[in-house]
């Protein structure tokens, strides 16, 4: 005979047993014909059902490019080490790339995790707010009116940046419009933004002083200051007037204003 | 303003749960359908395409907003963030009905992000109060509640569901989401007269009906179905739905299709078919 378990109790004790195995919540399931283990392993697979499945919809070109073996290890592992904190599916993959840089089996495959971040930053371009884009006379008005004065550019709610030391732009690509051309993995890094354009999200590689200015304004940085942290990043020769056509054409500046004075 | 700032209500009709692959072309076409169903936590997005067609399946067809999330069942939280989410939803979308489950899904820090099952307890039961009154007072407005498919009974439960069920509607006021295909399913698992279910209903607090395929779990040395919402509505519980509307009369009524989603067209013979059977007992009753 059972001491009945309080709700939180025998809450976490089911939770202990999906996540871990945890046997303690069988004592408390009425076997009725089927013992209480194979009644558990039900909720077990509609649990790990649920949450592979919404990590392979986060995470299509990954998927393709480890196959579905390798990729359900990963599900799995991840499920147990990061279990969903919300009740919202689509929050639920974050630290993916974090399980795959410290996977023993993905150890020869750096460019894994950066390319899982790629993927999420997909995610959280597809899911931002929306946002009106400055007409492009008023976007160079602004920035002639304010000159030498403290700005901030504002860019899309959509816009994401992700540098990495590997090819993650041709590798997604790859993946999901795969070509005759072979992949070559150990090609220079590339830095890719990321914006939402109608249903699609779109994406771009970016060179290095752009990748070090985008980061600075992404970052918060005023104007001046972002365009200091480019040269110092050794690219002198960066001029605006040439990543400003590009950022308007695409609607992705919001909003140009005098620091301390929103517009 | 993206939606039209009137509530629908929702009509005494079959209704068909409007999943992604269909609603590029619902929007196109606009079938004759007289209400959609939505998953709410889907729309928990802060901009975007997704919001905008459902602003424009929202201008023709009344909406029931139908979360999975909330997990109004956990003994040890409530999940605030969730439902200042669901929130900002209704406020947009202004639907017709808003409904969760009789159900769990989070305990500490985690959430399994599934329907799992209650102990019929009064513990239990005070805390599904407490979060179904919480929950009505911060939407400010009624929701309904869904009985939900178990494949498992706990040993210390202390009433049948079906008292659980309506003593937590009769208790806070919220309606009924009656789901046929989950008292069948239950009633196979657990081995009791799903009648006894319907006969405890009070009619008045029915706001909705669900209607599902399920799948049999084979292998086993008892039989087990499993709410897999993949499948037509069975003949057994197109039956038991019969019995149910000659007992409580006809409800809003929606055709739930979530994995291996067929044609559009699949859907509306279904929809049609739950018509049939509300046309009949109006035929005799009204």
């Amino acid at each position: 005979m059972h001491t009945a378990p309080s709700l939180a109790e025998l809450q976490n004790n089911f939770m202990a047993n999906v996540l871990h195995g945890d046997s303690a919540i069988e004592s408390h399931i009425e076997t009725n014909g089927l013992p209480a283990s194979q009644r558990m392993q039900i909720y077990q697979h509609i649990v790990e059902n649920t949450l592979t499945e919404a990590l392979q919809t986060s995470y299509p070109a990954l998927r393709l490019l480890v196959g579905d073996d390798f990729f359900d290890v990963a599900a799995d592992r991840y499920m147990r080490q990061y279990p969903p904190i919300s009740g919202n599916l689509q929050d639920y993959g974050v630290q993916f790339s974090e399980l795959l840089a410290n996977m023993e089996e993905a150890a020869s495959l750096a460019y894994l995790p950066d390319t899982a971040r790629l993927e999420w930053a997909r995610q959280l371009s597809f899911l931002a707010a929306d946002a009106e884009a400055l007409e492009a006379s008023e976007t160079v008005f602004r920035l002639q009116y304010l000159g030498n004065s403290p700005m901030q550019m504002m860019l899309h709610p959509s816009v994401q940046l992700v540098r990495s030391s590997h090819p993650i732009f041709d590798i997604w690509h790859y993946c999901m419009q795969p070509s005759e051309q072979p992949l070559q993995l150990d090609a220079a890094g590339q830095s890719v933004l990321l914006w939402r354009d109608g249903v699609q999200i779109a994406m771009q590689t970016m060179d290095a002083p752009a990748t070090a200015f985008l980061h600075a304004v992404l970052d918060g940085m005023e104007m001046h200051h972002a365009f200091g942290a480019v040269q110092a990043q050794g690219h002198a020769d960066f001029d605006l007037s040439e990543l400003l056509p590009f950022l308007v054409a695409n609607q992705l500046v919001i909003d140009i204003h005098a620091i301390g004075a929103s517009t | 303003m993206l939606y039209p700032d009137d509530t629908q209500p929702i009509p005494a009709h079959a209704g068909i749960g409007l999943r992604a692959p269909h609603i590029a072309q619902v929007i196109e076409h606009l079938p004759s359908v007289t209400w959609f169903e939505v998953h709410s936590e889907n729309y928990f997005v802060q901009g975007g395409e997704m919001l905008r067609q459902l602003a424009a399946v929202r201008e023709h067809y009344p909406i029931s907003l139908h979360g999975v999330g909330l997990s109004l069942g956990s003994g040890d939280q409530q999940y605030r963030a969730h439902m200042t989410q669901l929130k900002t939803l209704i406020d947009n979308v202004q639907p017709g009905l808003v409904s969760e489950h009789i159900s769990w899904g989070g305990a500490g820090q985690f959430h399994l992000n599934a329907l799992l099952p209650l102990p019929y307890t009064e513990e239990a039961l005070d805390v599904m109060i407490e979060h179904v009154d919480t929950a009505q007072s911060f939407l400010k407005r009624q929701i309904l509640v869904e009985n939900a498919s178990t494949y498992l009974e706990y040993a210390h439960s202390t009433m049948p569901e079906w008292e659980f069920v309506t003593e937590l509607v009769r208790r806070t006021g919220c309606g009924l989401l009656l789901d046929a295909n989950n008292i069948y399913v239950n009633s196979i698992n657990h081995g009791f007269d799903p009648l006894l279910f319907i006969d405890a209903v009070c009619a008045e607090t029915v706001g909705e009906m669900h209607l599902a395929g399920f799948s049999r779990k084979e292998g086993l040395p008892v039989p087990l179905l499993i709410d897999s919402h993949d499948h037509p509505v069975y003949p057994e519980v197109w039956e038991l739905y019969r019995q149910t509307v000659q007992r409580i009369g006809i409800k809003p009524t929606l055709i739930e299709w979530d994995t291996h989603i067929p044609e559009f067209s699949v859907l509306q013979a279904e929809a049609d078919k739950a018509e049939e059977v509300m046309h009949a007992h109006c035929a005799i009753t009204c």
